[in-house]
C-alpha cells in the first residue's frame, strides 16, 4: 500500500478542484442532461478577454501583445484574435438559394419579381451599394451576402483588415480574444477524446487563471489601456485556492488541537505518537481508496475529509484513557479486547453515517462517503490488529484522570434530569422557527471582483449565452429545425417586448429540409422568367456570368445539418446542435439577458423543454435535503434495533437518546440563530447522529466506570469539535453550514452522552464478547 | 457570434467616405488652412450629383444621378432619380433608404457599431475637427488659386481594409470625388449646381424624418 501511495505523491494527487464538479447535473433526463455537459463544456473552456483602449488600432495592437503572450504560456489550446479567414463567401455562396432569406422568398412567392429586382438595383446604386456593386457578377441578387451578413450577431463590429472583433463601450473600443484552456473545467474523468494536449490536462485551472491575470496585468500598464477577462478558470482557481488554505489551516488546527488534548490526558509522549499511527493509515488509506474510486480528489473532499482527523483518532484515545483508571496488571491487548465490541458498534454507526451521505447522486458527498468511511474502517483496523503488539509494554500515567473526575463532578452536580424540561420551551421555539435555503447560490461564492469583471463584459458583450436554454427534440433532425421554428415563432413577441435580449438557434440559418427545397423551386420558377435576365444585362453582366448564374441555380442544392456543420459558415453552430440522442434528434435554442424567464418557461411546443439548470439543482438540493432528514430518523431507527440484542430496549433506547437530543437541539440552535437548513447540514445532521450514539454506546459499554469513558468521549468530541469547528469558520458556505450544524450537535451529543451510563444501581450486568 | 461578413462594414466605410468627402474640407497644417479658406459653402448645401461606378467583370460603369441636400443639424439627404428611383438619409446614427416610402435598407449605430466609427470621422469633419482625421488619414495635396485638390491615404483599420486612396478636388464646393478600391474597382462623383440649401421643400422635410 505505501508503495501505491508513494507512487501517487510522486504522479501527484490528482486533486479536483472545479466546484461544479461536486454538483450533479441537476437532469435525470440524459438528453437533457448531454445538453447541460456540452453547453459547460464550450463555457468552461472558454475563457474571453477584451482589451480595451480608445481608438481600434491601439486596442488591437495591446489586443495582439496579449495573445501572443497568452499563447506563449502553453496554458492555452487556442488563442483567437484574429478570425480565421475561412471562406464563408465561397460556402454562402454555395448555399445561398437553399438558404435564402424567407422576406426574399415570400417577394417571389407572391409573384412581384419586378418589384424585388427594383429593390435590389436601388440598393446596388444606393449608399450601401458598393459591396453588393463588387460581388454583382458572382452573386447578382446578393443572396450570399445577406446570408453571411445574417450571421453577423448585432453589436458587434469587425476590423475586416485585421479580422477582429471589437465591441465598443464605457468609451473605448474593446478588441475580443477568445482562448480555449487545454485544462477542462469539467473534467469527465480523463475521458478527453483524444486530444493530444491531453497531458496537460491535470494540471488544473491555476495556469490558465495565471496566464490570464498576468496578461490582464501587462495590458494593464499601457497607459490608457484597460483589460477585462471572464472564465469558469479564473473562479475554479480563487475556489480551489481557498479550500487548499483551508486545507491546512483545518488539518494543522486539528493535528495540534489533538496532540494537545491527548499530552493533557495522557502525559505520555509514546501514548500521543500511538494514537497519531491509525490517523496516518486512516488518511492514507483512505487519500487512496477516493482516488482510485473516482480517479481523482475533490478538494472539497479534503476540506471534509481534514476533518476526518477528529473521529479517526478516537480509537486509539479510547484504548488509552482505558489505560487511566487501571490497576497494574492493565495490558493494552486486554484494553483492546475489552473495548473492541464498542469500538466495533463505534465504528459500525459512523460508516452507516457516512454511507448514507452516498445515497444522494452528488458527486462531492459520495467522494466524502468513501473517503471518510474507508478512512475509519482503516482506523479501527489499525488500532484492533497493531496496538497489542505495538503496546505491549506501555505503562499508562494516571496523572490526566483529574480532568475528568471535575468534569464527572460537574454532572453530578445537575440536580436532575428533570430540569431538562425547562428547555423544551426554547428548543420547541427554536424548532418552529427553522428554515430552509436550497438556492444553489448557497453552495459557493462568487469573488466580488471577478464578479464585477463579468458584469463589465456582460454589458459590453450582450451575446453571451446564459445557463438557461430551450432543449428542442424532434425524431429526426427535419423535426427539430422544424419544431425549433416554431418555437422562434413564439419566441419573436418575447424579443421585441426585450424580456430576452437575444435567441440564438441554428435553423435561424438553416431552415429544414422541406423549406429549403421550396425555397429553391420558388427561386427557380421566378427568376426564370425573362424580366431577370434582362436585368442581369442591363446592369452590364457579360453572357458568360449570365449563363453561370443560370447553371448555379439550375444546380442549387439542399444542405443537411452535419454537412451545415462542416462548412466555414455553419461551424460555430455545432455548440446549438445535440445530434443524435437516446430519443432521437435534439438541438439547443440559446438565449442572452433574460429578463422574465417565467414568460419563457411558459413556452409550450411539442418536443420543446424549457431547461433551467440553476432552479432544476436548487429542486434538486431541497429534494435530498429532505431525504438526509428523512434518512436521520430511518437510520435513528436502524441503530436502536441495532442496539437491542446487546442492552436491551431500556439500554437501546438511553444510547439513542443524547443522539436524538443533540439532533433536536442543534435544530433548534439554527432555528433560533435563524441559520438557513440546506443539504449539508441535514446530511451533517446524519453525522451527528453517527457520533453521537458512538459516545453513548461508550458510556453504556464502560458499564459502572464511567470515568474512562468519559475521558474517551471527552477526547473523542473535543477533536470532533476542533476539526468540524474549523470547518464551521471556512470561507466555503457548503463546508460552512457542514461545520455548523456538527460543532452544535456534537457539542449537545457531549453533554447528553452520559444519560446513556447504566446507572449505580442498575441490575444490569456487563457481558463481554 | 463571430463568423462575420465584412459586407456590411464595407459599405458603412463607404457612406462614411461618401459623406466625408461631399463636405470635406481638409488637410493638414498649413495646406489645410488654405483649404478650409477656399470652402464657402459648408453648413447647408444643396446639389446635383453623378456617380460613375466601374466594376471588374461588368461590361459597363454602373451610373446614377440625383440630388442631394445636407444640413449639418439634420443630415444628409441623398436622392437618386436614375436608373432606379431611391433617397436615403444619412445621420450619425441611422441610415435609412427607402423607395417610394419603404425602406429598403437600415443601418443603425445602436445595433451595428461599425456605423458609429464611421459616422464618428463623419462628425470630426462636420466639426472641421482635423486632428481625428489625420489620425486615419495621411493628407497631402496642393492649392492652386481657387481651386485645391487633397489625397486622403487611409493609415489603418476599417478604411485602409477598403480603399488605397480618396481624392478630392473643388473650389469653393467639393466638385469632384475618386475612390480607389482595393480590390480595382473605382468610384467617382462629380457634384455640381451646388448652392446654399436654403429652405427645404415640403418632400424634402418629410423625407428627413426618419422613422
Amino acid at each position: 500500500m505505501s508503495i501505491l501511495l508513494a507512487n501517487l505523491f510522486l504522479r501527484g494527487l490528482p486533486v479536483q478542484t472545479n466546484l461544479m464538479a461536486l454538483l450533479p447535473s441537476g437532469e435525470s433526463d440524459p438528453v437533457a442532461q448531454r445538453a447541460v455537459r456540452q453547453l459547460e463544456q464550450q463555457i468552461g473552456e472558454r475563457h474571453v478577454l477584451l482589451i480595451g483602449a480608445s481608438t481600434a488600432p491601439a486596442a488591437i495592437a495591446a489586443a495582439d501583445q496579449a495573445a501572443a503572450q497568452l499563447l506563449q504560456s502553453g496554458a492555452f489550446s487556442r488563442v483567437t484574435l484574429r478570425q480565421p479567414r475561412g471562406d464563408a463567401f465561397a460556402s454562402a455562396k454555395a448555399l445561398r438559394y437553399a438558404l435564402a432569406k424567407p422576406e426574399t422568398i415570400a417577394l417571389l412567392k407572391h409573384g412581384e419579381l419586378e418589384q424585388f429586382l427594383q429593390d435590389q438595383a436601388a440598393q446596388l446604386y444606393g449608399p450601401l451599394g458598393s459591396l453588393r456593386a463588387a460581388l454583382l457578377s458572382q452573386d447578382p441578387l446578393f443572396l450570399a451576402g445577406d446570408l453571411i451578413s445574417r450571421r453577423l450577431a448585432e453589436g458587434i463590429d469587425f476590423d475586416p483588415s485585421s479580422g477582429v472583433v471589437l465591441l465598443h463601450g464605457e468609451n473605448k473600443v474593446w478588441a475580443l480574444i477568445e482562448a480555449k484552456s487545454k485544462t477542462k473545467a469539467f473534467d469527465d474523468s480523463g475521458n478527453d477524446g483524444g486530444n493530444d494536449e491531453g497531458n496537460n490536462a491535470q494540471s488544473g485551472p491555476a495556469p490558465t487563471a495565471r496566464a490570464i491575470k498576468a496578461a490582464l496585468s501587462f495590458a494593464k500598464h499601457t497607459p490608457g489601456v484597460d483589460a477585462l477577462a471572464a472564465g469558469v478558470a479564473l473562479h475554479t482557481d480563487l475556489a480551489s485556492k481557498t479550500a487548499k488554505a483551508e486545507i491546512n489551516r483545518i488539518g494543522i488546527g486539528s493535528w495540534l488541537g489533538a496532540v494537545l488534548l491527548m499530552w493533557l490526558a495522557f502525559r505520555r509522549v509514546s501514548a500521543i505518537l500511538f494514537c497519531l499511527i491509525p490517523l496516518l493509515v486512516a488518511t492514507g488509506v483512505a487519500i487512496l481508496a477516493t482516488s482510485s474510486v473516482f480517479g481523482s480528489i475533490h478538494v472539497l473532499t479534503l476540506v471534509f475529509g481534514a476533518s476526518l482527523i477528529g473521529v479517526a483518532i478516537d480509537y486509539g484515545t479510547h484504548c488509552f484513557a482505558d489505560s487511566l483508571g487501571a490497576d497494574r496488571n492493565w495490558s493494552i491487548a486486554h484494553a483492546v479486547q475489552q473495548l473492541r465490541p464498542a469500538l466495533f458498534y463505534g465504528v459500525a454507526t459512523s460508516v452507516t453515517g457516512y454511507l448514507a451521505l452516498a445515497i444522494a447522486p452528488f458527486p462531492g458527498l459520495r467522494e466524502i462517503a468513501v473517503f471518510s468511511s474507508t478512512g475509519l474502517i482503516a482506523a479501527y483496523l489499525t488500532v484492533v490488529m497493531a496496538f497489542p503488539v505495538l503496546l505491549k509494554h506501555y505503562q499508562p500515567n494516571t496523572k490526566g484522570m483529574r480532568l475528568t473526575e471535575s468534569i464527572i463532578k460537574l454532572y453530578a452536580q445537575i440536580p436532575s434530569k428533570k430540569y431538562l424540561v425547562l428547555l423544551l420551551i426554547p428548543a420547541l421555539y427554536g424548532l418552529s422557527q427553522l428554515r430552509a435555503n436550497d438556492d444553489l447560490h448557497s453552495f459557493y461564492t462568487v469573488d466580488p471582483e471577478l464578479g464585477q469583471m463579468e458584469q463589465r463584459i456582460k454589458a459590453l458583450f450582450p451575446h453571451a449565452p446564459e445557463n438557461q436554454f430551450f432543449l428542442v427534440e424532434g425524431r429526426d433532425a427535419e423535426q427539430v429545425l422544424q419544431r425549433e421554428n416554431a418555437l422562434l415563432a413564439q419566441l419573436n413577441p418575447l424579443l421585441a417586448q426585450q424580456k430576452v435580449s437575444s435567441v440564438r438557434a441554428i435553423s435561424q440559418q438553416l431552415p429544414d429540409m422541406a423549406t429549403q427545397t421550396r425555397n429553391i423551386a420558388t427561386l427557380q420558377h421566378a427568376l426564370a422568367a425573362p424580366q431577370y435576365s434582362a436585368w442581369l444585362r442591363e446592369l452590364g453582366l457579360s453572357e458568360t456570368a449570365i449563363n453561370a448564374d443560370r447553371a448555379a441555380l439550375a444546380a442549387a442544392k439542399t444542405i443537411d445539418v452535419q454537412s451545415w456543420l462542416e462548412r466555414d459558415l455553419g461551424r460555430g453552430d455545432a455548440l446549438l446542435w445535440l445530434g443524435k440522442t437516446e430519443r432521437g434528434y435534439a438541438s439547443l435554442v440559446l438565449l442572452s439577458n433574460i429578463k422574465d424567464k417565467n414568460a419563457l418557461a411558459q413556452i409550450r411546443v411539442d418536443g420543446v423543454r424549457f431547461v433551467d439548470r440553476v432552479d432544476d439543482l436548487s429542486d434538486l438540493m431541497a429534494r435530498y435535503r429532505n431525504l438526509a432528514l428523512a434518512l436521520t430518523a430511518a437510520s435513528l431507527l436502524a441503530m436502536l434495533m441495532l442496539m437491542v440484542p446487546r442492552h436491551g430496549w431500556r439500554g437501546a433506547t438511553l444510547i439513542i437518546v443524547p443522539s436524538v437530543l443533540a439532533s433536536l437541539g442543534a435544530l433548534a440552535l439554527f432555528g433560533l440563530m435563524g441559520i438557513a437548513l440546506n443539504l449539508f447540514s441535514a446530511f451533517a445532521l446524519l453525522i451527528v447522529l453517527a457520533l453521537g450514539i458512538d459516545y453513548a454506546i461508550f458510556f453504556r459499554e464502560s458499564g459502572e466506570e464511567s470515568h474512562c469513558a468519559m475521558l474517551g468521549v471527552m477526547l473523542d468530541s473535543s477533536t470532533t469539535l476542533l476539526s468540524f469547528g474549523l470547518l464551521a469558520m471556512s470561507s466555503l458556505p457548503a463546508a460552512q453550514s457542514f461545520g455548523l450544524m456538527v460543532l452544535f450537535g456534537i457539542s449537545l451529543a457531549f453533554i447528553f452522552a452520559p444519560l446513556a451510563r447504566v446507572q449505580s444501581l442498575s441490575t444490569q450486568h456487563q457481558q463481554t464478547i | 457570434m463571430n463568423r462575420l461578413s465584412t459586407n456590411k462594414v464595407f459599405s458603412l466605410v463607404r457612406i462614411g467616405l461618401l459623406i466625408t468627402l461631399l463636405l470635406t474640407s481638409s488637410a493638414k497644417a498649413a495646406l489645410l488652412d488654405d483649404v478650409k479658406a477656399r470652402v464657402t459653402l459648408k453648413d447647408a448645401q444643396r446639389g446635383e450629383f453623378r456617380q460613375e461606378k466601374r466594376i471588374a467583370n461588368l461590361n459597363k460603369p454602373l451610373i446614377s444621378s440625383g440630388e442631394f441636400v445636407y444640413l449639418k443639424d439634420k443630415g444628409l439627404l441623398w436622392q437618386i432619380a436614375k436608373p432606379y428611383a431611391s433617397d436615403a438619409v444619412i445621420t450619425s446614427e441611422t441610415l435609412i433608404q427607402r423607395v417610394k416610402g419603404k425602406t429598403i435598407a437600415r443601418v443603425d449605430a445602436k445595433t451595428q457599431p461599425g456605423y458609429g466609427a464611421v459616422s464618428r470621422i463623419f462628425m470630426a469633419l462636420v466639426g472641421n475637427d482635423w486632428a481625428v482625421l489625420e489620425r486615419d488619414f495621411t493628407i497631402s495635396g496642393k492649392v492652386d488659386g481657387k481651386n485645391w485638390q487633397l489625397e486622403l491615404t487611409p493609415k489603418g483599420g476599417l478604411f485602409a481594409s477598403f480603399a488605397n486612396s480618396l481624392t478630392l478636388s473643388g473650389a469653393a464646393t467639393l466638385k469632384q470625388l475618386d475612390i480607389a478600391e482595393k480590390n480595382g474597382d473605382s468610384t467617382h462623383y462629380t457634384f455640381s449646381n451646388v448652392t446654399p440649401a436654403g429652405t427645404l421643400s415640403a418632400d424634402e422635410e418629410r423625407k428627413f424624418i426618419l422613422q
